[in-house]
């Protein structure tokens, strides 16, 4: 399967949306791209409950969004900040060109920058 | 002109793909490449220095090659320096120019530029001058009427871009360089994408012009700052060093004339004797050739680009105002229902496909084009997009190529 046929086939997105009870409310912007991309993450005891994400980005960082949600969502967030850039690239169902590895890692990037990031 | 001989003559395209960037560099025919073996094969040497026989080949070759790229402009050989790029020819000048500029003086840019001709132009304005803008008009060109109430006394330099490499819009320099010899403002025109292109002579008009060779068929490390010789003489030289001078003691340097003076260290002679050989092939298929062939091309891409309601082009509706590129986005089909059925205001990837992400499909069908800036990134918060997909030909693209290029597009189901 090409690249673009992942893309083209990927499905509705799960986890499109705000979350106004977010206890993480994070900017996450691409380099070089002017990409933006917001996680709102609900926590309940350090487990994450429910994710969601919005912005305006590329569809390789909004597929990797949709995905990266879907991951971490049942995580205890301390888990999921520290889920290393190689093992999310591994684990994406497409090998991405060196361009655009930072459109795939742009959410997992945004959830180490917040608050939680210090436990990396 | 035989496109399919021309074709024959770049070995590059006997692989299987649609190469539509060559504003960003182009292919190198047969004829390049065997110029620059045969100088290491046969001549190489140091040049300017050595006494021995070879030594004197290697600087005949080098010099040669200077005076048939200042024949190809029209101008004289030593008002040619040799220097890696148009960036380098254009930071070369604004080093050199800095020591005659003082504080409040002005130098006028216009909103389309490459950031070569922006970043070493806004370096100045920590030495206290001040850097203005041209405004564009709804179609990418420069607006005339702003231009002439900007060219104020202070304005001391005029620095715009031949043909932008965004919109492709071919600017009326000889409106703008007579404009400003008239105020007796320097006139620099960055003739990177089109010295490439279009027919082109050096013009009184014109006091420093830069270009590229590997955009004109020449290998990549060699480009050209022309300067009008009586100016060069007067301005500092940029680096020091070897080659570049006729005496030094350690109480006083006397420097080499120009261009030798702006030319420090042992210098790039493949690359001379490369963009040489690429200057007698553009010559030997004419630039007039060349141009109409390149407008043919931009006229069905035009075309194509206006009959396909998801594509948004920016630059001149005219074929006959542009040069060989079009810049557009696609608007997306399946994620403006997304957001509607969120009934949600805020956009994913917009109303416009990422010019990325139409890139990698492009790419995926061995259609290669560039996305994004195009080092231009203040045109587009200027134009109020976010990047851009470009389309560039040049004289080896063929119209079943700019016409399989928008096929693709049409098989985008995003």
């Amino acid at each position: 399967m090409s690249n673009w046929d992942f893309i083209n086939n990927y499905g509705d997105l799960r986890n499109w949306g705000k979350l106004d009870s977010a206890d993480i409310k994070i900017e996450g912007a691409g380099t070089q791209c002017g990409d933006v991309i917001n996680l709102y993450i609900k926590l309940e005891n350090g487990i994450i409950k429910d994710a969601k994400f919005d912005g305006d980005a590329c569809i390789l960082s909004t597929i990797s969004a949709d995905i990266f949600l879907s991951k971490i969502i049942g995580m205890n967030i301390k888990d999921a900040v520290k889920i290393s850039e190689n093992s999310y690239l591994e684990e994406f169902p497409i090998n991405v060109s060196p361009g655009r590895i930072g459109c795939v890692l742009l959410p997992l990037r945004t959830l180490k920058r917040s608050e939680y990031g210090k436990y990396c | 002109m035989d496109i399919n001989s021309i074709r024959k003559d770049f070995p590059i395209l006997n692989r299987n793909f649609i190469y539509l960037d060559s504003a960003a560099t182009s292919q190198k025919p047969r004829q390049v490449i065997d110029a620059i073996r045969n100088y290491y094969e046969n001549y190489n040497a140091n040049v300017h220095r050595s006494i021995y026989s070879l030594a004197s080949e290697a600087t005949e070759i080098y010099e040669s090659s200077r005076k048939n790229i200042a024949d190809f402009i029209g101008a004289r050989d030593n008002e040619i320096i040799f220097t890696r790029n148009t960036t380098e020819a254009l930071n070369l000048l604004s080093y050199s120019l800095q020591s005659k500029l003082e504080k409040g003086d002005e130098v006028l840019l216009s909103r389309m530029e490459h950031h070569s001709n922006l970043l070493p132009w806004l370096r100045l304005e920590s030495h206290g001058i001040k850097v203005k803008f041209i405004e564009l008009d709804s179609e990418g060109n420069m607006d005339e009427e702003d231009f002439k109430s900007k060219l104020t006394k202070n304005v001391k330099l005029v620095s715009i871009t031949h043909v932008s490499n965004v919109l492709g819009t071919i600017n009326n320099i000889e409106f703008f360089g007579k404009m400003a010899k008239e105020n007796e403002s320097l006139f620099v025109v960055d003739g990177a994408q089109s010295i490439p292109h279009l027919p082109f002579k050096i013009n009184d008009y014109i006091d420093f012009l830069a270009f590229s060779g590997h955009k004109m068929l020449g290998p990549m490390g060699i480009g050209v700052l022309y300067g009008k010789y009586s100016l060069l003489e007067g301005l500092p030289p940029f680096m020091q060093g070897g080659e570049m001078v006729k005496s030094v003691s350690l109480e006083r340097v006397i420097y080499e004339d120009p261009p030798v003076k702006f030319e420090a260290g042992t210098p790039n002679v493949e690359g001379a004797v490369g963009l040489s050989a690429a200057v007698d092939y553009l010559k030997k298929i004419g630039m007039d050739n060349i141009r109409k062939h390149e407008y043919e091309l931009g006229k069905r891409a035009l075309e194509l680009a206006e009959s396909n309601k998801l594509i948004e082009y920016y630059g001149p509706r005219d074929s006959r105002k542009r040069s060989g590129l079009i810049s557009f986005n696609l608007k997306s089909k399946k994620y403006d229902r997304i957001v509607k059925d969120l009934q949600s205001k805020s956009i994913i990837a917009g109303k416009l496909i990422h010019s990325h992400d139409v890139a990698e499909f492009l790419g995926d069908k061995s259609v290669f084009a560039r996305s994004g800036y195009h080092c231009a990134e203040p045109l587009f918060k200027y134009l109020g997009i976010n990047g851009s997909v470009r389309f560039s030909w040049y004289l080896y693209n063929t119209i079943q190529e700019i016409e399989k290029a928008f096929e693709s597009l049409g098989e985008i189901n995003v």
